[in-house]
């Protein structure tokens, strides 16, 4: 095969894609060449991933053109983009959790199967990326990390011509971020043209040679990445200076009377952990996705088991009851708001109304009147995006979702707020208004704690930082130390001791 | 890794926890109730016995080969069995002793398009309709049995002798269709674990999503499951017409179950991705014993259901367990 470097091997041109009434992309264009690493960055949400799914031929879109080494795609296919030797790493493997190591790798591959070269082969991909399970292993025996590996090496192992690597190291350890940084320098030497989504930009410094960056589905500028400052691209991915994104953070000084006293709790997936939020303080939890942060939450909500104790003021919470928790004043925004969240077929008014219909009610009768004007009150002051209150849900975007049941926790009159992921798969717009109506609530003396992956966001939107690791909390932020730096440093100091994790023991549990 | 390998503790578990470890158990528990039985009447291993239950093991064997290969998909195929008392029905008009040979092989071609014909329906509202499943093939056996009862709204038809005997020629106590059964199980397995195809099939059931990512042309195989599944039934059905002999309409439902509950004994799981062809075929062979173990040990016809029910009770238990950890997680 010969070397591609310098030749222009994938064309994305003015491609368009709408889901629903939103537009994830909008003529959007990318140009990637052999031997260079180009990173995509972006917040979750701005159209990066729906991008590469396009490329990658497993998203369709509504109207573009594909090129891949100067010939014109026309509908493309996962099977067709194999063929042309484009591989990618997705951000949730794409593994099938019934079948074995081997057999994912080999479907993968798609050569004749069978055969101990080819078997071998692949072992030695896996070994290179860092990756010692066995091959005979059901991928759903696999931990989080070791799923990351074999994706990895799956991806590599057809020797790509174009490879996407889309945010790769999320769960891993330092040591194998670096082995993963080799192997993809290595592939740049050979020509292959890499795409590299994150949205860390010290990974972004370290790896890749030209920037794109998009924002609600547009493309905000391509450069060099030595010509470019990280101010520059920070506004490019957020729009606007992170000052006017978040709104002045609080005044308590964190040792206000009442709030949330969690002591020793430990549950499925956290040890030993002791939290305090006081009124009037939004409290962050930081830390690699998975590692303890949305399980505290959970617990606090009483949704997950967890031993310890737990007070709001001067009620104690009693653990493992969600009812017991609603009516403690606890409110929860899942991560999830499709399938937990929010019932989708149901309507805004029924929606938001639901924590709190007792309020509405006379005699276990709900007052229409009453129940439609709190609900209006709440639409108008989150700012709603939706025709009436009778629309239904799954007709609004991610980012009026989220108000939806930001509404809902808000009329229940909460006592606390716990807020997992709460921008996930919201446009800029609505990030800024959710961050506000956070904040208010905070002003109004509600304790908050936020899980994020986010790290900008936590910096901007945090009055303290909590920094998981493994289930452990391993670090506290407060005041001028809640910077992106700083986070994101204690984060990777804490990786470098999940080594072993990626190796021996790293089952699930 | 290599001390692992060493513990044999550890291989005997991931045995246990692959696609083979209900197998095992399944041959345990079938030599052991063989035992018993043989025990307590010594006539149940007489040829005749043994190549009557060998022969019924076939009809259930091929329904749930078929059934396997939709349950493996994620789906299932609730027609199988009205469509084998449909070609019990078809095979009525034409296979009997006074028609022309000519006549016989016209029926046998009309048996198989009528299976052709229910698979292509049934992959069709699965995967061009996105009906659910259940839903598609429960109109699908609503359908067929109409079909069965209009045509033979009475026992009739009798099946010409020369044709059942031929459908169950025995070598001594081993009847020629188990041996067919049994070998074709045994490619089947061979593909399923090898082939683009068997591979395609898992992983189509496994997760749907992550197969369409990976290139897997997830509606071809779907869909071609649904038609292979009645392909296996028109096998099936072949057994069936030299079993019962006459043009019964009823005779075929209770197949739709026993497919079910042999595949799940074989340890396929009923989420999709996973399943094993010999697994099957042991079931098949378990659940005839425990019919016959009834009779030879002088129960009432009551015990067949509860040994059916207890058995599938216990595998659905165990087999859930020694999953174990990993399942929980991915409900998660």
């Amino acid at each position: 095969m010969g070397n591609d470097s310098g030749s222009l091997l994938l064309r994305l041109s003015q491609v368009w894609k709408r889901y629903g009434g939103i537009v994830a992309l909008k003529d959007v264009s990318l140009d990637v060449v052999g031997g260079e690493v180009h990173a995509l960055l972006g917040e979750n949400g701005a159209g990066k991933s729906t991008l590469m799914g396009i490329a990658s031929g497993s998203i369709r879109p509504d109207a573009g053109t594909i090129d891949v080494a100067g010939q014109h795609i026309a509908e493309m296919t996962p099977a067709l983009a194999r063929r042309l030797g484009l591989a990618i790493v997705h951000q949730h493997p794409a593994l099938l959790p019934d079948l074995t190591v081997a057999e994912n790798m080999r479907i993968a591959v798609a050569e004749r199967l069978g055969g101990g070269q080819v078997r071998g082969k692949l072992l030695s991909q896996l070994r290179r990326v860092g990756c010692l399970v066995d091959m005979d292993e059901r991928v759903e025996e696999l931990s989080v990390a070791q799923r990351h590996l074999v994706e990895i090496a799956k991806a590599l192992a057809i020797e790509p011509r174009i490879l996407i690597l889309d945010e790769p190291t999320a769960p891993l350890g330092a040591d194998r971020i670096a082995q993963l940084f080799e192997e993809i320098r290595a592939a740049a030497g050979r020509g292959t043209a890499i795409i590299y989504i994150t949205h860390r930009l010290a990974e972004m410094r370290q790896i890749a040679d030209r920037v794109t960056v998009l924002r609600d589905g547009e493309v905000r500028g391509t450069s060099l990445v030595g010509s470019i400052s990280d101010d520059e691209i920070l506004r490019l991915i957020i729009g606007r200076s992170v000052s006017t994104v978040f709104p002045p953070k609080g005044v308590s000084s964190g040792e206000g009377q009442g709030g949330l006293v969690a002591e020793s709790m430990s549950g499925d997936g956290f040890h030993d952990v002791n939290l305090r939020v006081s009124p009037g303080e939004i409290v962050g939890l930081a830390g690699i996705a998975g590692n303890g942060q949305s399980d505290v939450l959970r617990a606090l909500a009483g949704l997950a088991p967890a031993s310890g104790q737990a007070r709001l003021g001067d009620t104690t919470l009693r653990l493992n009851r969600p009812q017991a928790a609603r009516a403690a004043g606890v409110a929860y925004l899942s991560a999830d708001r499709q399938s937990e969240g929010l019932l989708m077929s149901l309507s805004v008014r029924e929606n938001a109304a639901l924590s709190a219909l007792s309020q509405f009610a006379y005699a276990g009768v709900v007052q229409r009147g009453a129940e439609v004007a709190g609900v209006e009150k709440q639409r108008k002051a989150l700012a709603i995006k939706a025709a009436t209150i009778e629309a239904v849900v799954s007709a609004l975007s991610g980012g009026n979702q989220q108000k939806v049941a930001l509404a809902r926790s808000l009329l229940a009159q909460p006592k606390l707020i716990l807020a997992d992921e709460p921008t996930q798969g919201v446009d800029a717009g609505a990030r800024v208004e959710i961050y506000r109506i956070l904040r208010e609530a905070a002003n109004s003396g509600i304790p908050v704690l936020v899980v994020s992956s986010d790290t900008l966001e936590l910096e901007g939107l945090c009055d303290r930082i909590v920094v998981f690791s493994r289930g452990h909390i391993i670090g506290e932020l407060s005041g001028a130390d809640i910077t992106e730096e700083k986070i994101a440093q204690s984060i990777i100091t804490a990786t470098t001791h999940r080594r072993d994790d990626a190796e021996m023991g790293g089952k699930r549990r | 890794m290599k001390q692992i390998g060493a513990r044999p503790g550890v291989n005997l578990r991931r045995l246990l926890k692959s696609d083979y470890g209900p197998s095992l158990i399944l041959v345990l528990i079938i030599v052991l109730l063989g035992v018993y039985t043989y025990a307590q009447n010594a006539h149940v291993l007489t040829a005749y016995n043994l190549s009557q239950t060998l022969i019924l093991v076939a009809a259930t064997a091929f329904a749930s080969f078929g059934q396997l290969m939709v349950i493996l998909t994620g789906g299932i195929d609730l027609s199988v069995g009205p469509l084998m008392g449909l070609l019990l029905v078809i095979a009525s008009f034409f296979l009997n002793d006074d028609k022309s040979a000519f006549v016989a092989l016209f029926g046998f071609v009309l048996m198989a398009l009528a299976a052709v014909v229910t698979g292509l329906v049934n992959g069709l509202f699965v995967r061009v309709g996105r009906f659910n499943a259940v839903a598609a093939t429960l109109v699908t056996y609503v359908g067929l049995q109409g079909i069965s009862l209009i045509l033979r709204p009475f026992q009739g038809g009798y099946i010409s002798s020369a044709i059942a005997n031929a459908i169950g020629l025995s070598a001594g106590f081993l009847p020629l269709a188990f041996v067919v059964a049994a070998i074709l199980a045994i490619i089947l397995e061979y593909c399923l674990r090898t082939t683009r195809w068997g591979l395609n099939l898992r992983a189509a059931g496994s997760r749907e999503q992550a197969a369409h990512q990976l290139g897997v042309p997830v509606n071809r195989t779907v869909f071609l499951a649904y038609v292979a599944c009645s392909a296996c039934t028109f096998l099936g059905g072949i057994m069936l017409v030299a079993q019962i002999g006459v043009g019964d309409p009823n005779q075929g439902v209770s197949y739709t179950l026993s497919s079910v509950a042999v595949v799940v004994l074989g340890g396929a799981s009923l989420f999709g991705g996973r399943g094993s062809f010999i697994g099957a075929l042991l079931g098949a062979i378990l659940v005839q014993q425990i019919l016959d173990a009834t009779t030879f040990l002088n129960l009432s016809e009551a015990w067949q259901y509860w040994f059916q029910g207890a058995f599938l009770l216990v595998a659905a238990t165990l087999y859930t367990r020694a999953r174990g950890a990993a399942g929980r997680a991915r409900r998660a």
